[in-house]
């Protein structure tokens, strides 16, 4: 097929850079929400593979009870297949971690701290669970276990709200540039319509007329889509920057997984793409009322 | 000049057919009601009438602009409305048509003008370039091929449509008013090009106002009035009368 393109420079078009705007805008907002999308699923990822696999027992009574039983509890623990890791957390260690709250040495010197410890499981599952909770009752029958499922169930359905929000924002965006795109071309058969009927009467097929806006929709698109990613990278490392200085306490440490860094360079061509087919349909319907 | 070189074959369908063929426009009254006519390869026929009396509308169906709203229209032995939209290209194809408002496309210089329909068609870029050259130089806009449309005369613009409509050598060629803007001698060169046309196994189609062209080129004249299709005998031999 001859693509040579026969239309007026876009330059010379009352739209303008109009589609290339707006597309750049769109990918934009598409570029955010596939990051949110991605830096939300990495970040529950995170959390599930580094708690849910994880116990925090607290051993509460009088201090010369409480050292002689987490003792026990260890070493029953260390017995079990279920239990990959089981340690007692220094005490010293609690008393570092209750210092930003409390800020009183003398304070923290002098309170009753219960022995906590840190159990890690081989396979993070509600019978593994169930197993070692009976192990540790057997010994220290009044010990809290905690499987933090509770908190991070709530944090995950959280988490997996925002990540619907993203998607229904990469969604609209999409729409967006659909609608635009049939709206930039429907616009364009108007503004060349005397180009058409000239092309159409020296027997171009529609296929070969299709191929001009679609061309042309393309190659404004991409354009777009690279103008928009341009402005997107440094938003993004900005972000980055940003979600660095938080403690890691709060937020752990979060990479963007490879697929969303293909998605993202995909943004361009998809749209790209995508304006191509809808400008195709577009003018194909619109030279099926002619003769 | 390659433009004259081969010759369409003898037994093509006629070009033409028309069996009582209507045209209207929506809901309004026929523009015609019942024409028929057979138009043959190699003929020239002048298309004259009245203003207002449908010689723009008849040509419109002639080069595909629309379709007759009753009787049947063949063209090289094609029942248009029954042909798919390819089908329709592919005639298309063969027409070349010289439109009234000329409908040249004003971003594109003289020579591309031209050269549009060889590139619509695919035609190797060594035919477009000896092919547009020569018939510019033929129609008398050497020296034009760059220019835009927009900066040249009524004239001029004419013989770019002209050029444009006959560059592929077309079986049927359609002129509406081809020589409205151009002083005699022109006229008359202009003329003479579809007359060669002609001769190679063309049918063409001249719609003009311009008696002193009917006179001069004496070729049979369609006369349309009132819905009513003549065919009416040339009115002079050729070249026996000064335009």
């Amino acid at each position: 097929m001859n693509v040579r393109s026969f239309l007026p420079p876009v330059r010379r078009s009352l739209m303008g850079g109009f589609l290339s705007a707006i597309v750049a805008v769109l990918i934009f907002i598409s570029g955010i929400a596939l990051t949110a999308v991605g830096s939300i699923s990495a970040l529950v990822e995170n959390w599930n593979t580094s708690v849910t696999g994880t116990l925090t027992v607290q051993i509460i009574g009088s201090p010369s009870t409480t050292v002689s039983k987490a003792t026990a509890v260890v070493a029953a623990l260390r017995q079990l297949p279920e239990v990959k890791r089981a340690d007692i957390i220094a005490r010293e260690r609690i008393q570092e971690l209750l210092k930003p709250w409390l800020n009183d040495d003398k304070l923290i010197a002098d309170l009753p701290l219960p022995a906590l410890l840190d159990v890690e499981l081989n396979v993070p599952s509600a019978l593994s669970v169930s197993h070692v909770t009976a192990a540790i009752k057997a010994i220290a029958a009044d010990a809290i276990i905690d499987d933090h499922r509770v908190w991070l169930t709530r944090i995950a359905n959280f988490a997996q709200g925002l990540r619907y929000v993203a998607l229904a924002l990469m969604t609209l965006a999409l729409g967006a540039l659909v609608l635009t795109v049939a709206f930039a071309t429907r616009a364009s058969l108007t503004e060349y319509v005397h180009v058409i009927e000239v092309l159409h009467f020296v027997g171009a097929r529609d296929a070969h007329i299709a191929s001009q806006f679609s061309w042309r929709a393309l190659r404004q698109t991409l354009w777009g889509g690279v103008l928009g990613l341009m402005v997107f990278a440094p938003a993004l490392a900005g972000i980055a920057w940003l979600a660095r200085r938080i403690d890691v306490g709060v937020l752990p440490p979060v990479t963007l997984p490879l697929p969303y860094w293909i998605g993202l360079g995909l943004l361009a061509p998809a749209a790209a793409l995508i304006a191509s087919v809808v400008a195709m349909l577009t003018v194909r319907r619109s030279l099926s009322n002619m003769v | 000049m390659a433009l004259f070189r081969s010759k369409t074959k003898e037994n093509d369908s006629d070009p033409v057919q028309l069996e009582g063929v209507a045209l209207r426009y929506g809901n309004n009254p026929d523009i015609f009601s019942d024409l028929s006519l057979t138009l043959p390869v190699r003929s020239l026929h002048f298309l004259t009438g009245p203003s207002g009396a449908g010689k723009t509308s008849l040509l419109s169906l002639l080069y595909l602009a629309n379709l007759p709203s009753g009787g049947r229209l063949r063209l090289f032995g094609q029942d248009v409305a029954q042909a798919s939209r390819a089908k329709r290209s592919t005639i298309r194809r063969q027409l070349g048509t010289v439109f009234q408002d000329f409908r040249l496309l004003d971003h594109l210089s003289v020579f591309d003008n031209v050269a549009l329909p060889l590139r619509v068609i695919g035609a190797p870029k060594e035919t477009i370039k000896n092919n547009v050259t020569e018939l510019l130089q033929w129609v008398g806009l050497e020296g034009l091929f760059d220019a835009l449309p927009p900066i040249l005369s009524g004239g001029q613009k004419q013989r770019v449509a002209i050029a444009r409509a006959v560059v592929t050598r077309p079986k049927l060629i359609i002129a509406d008013e081809p020589t409205g803007n151009v002083d005699d001698a022109i006229a008359e060169r202009l003329m003479q090009l579809f007359v060669e046309l002609h001769k190679l196994g063309a049918c063409v189609i001249v719609a003009t106002h311009n008696e002193r062209l009917v006179e001069r080129f004496a070729f049979p004249r369609l006369h349309l009035e009132r819905g009513t299709l003549s065919v009416l005998p040339a009115i002079s031999q050729p070249s026996t009368r000064a335009v």
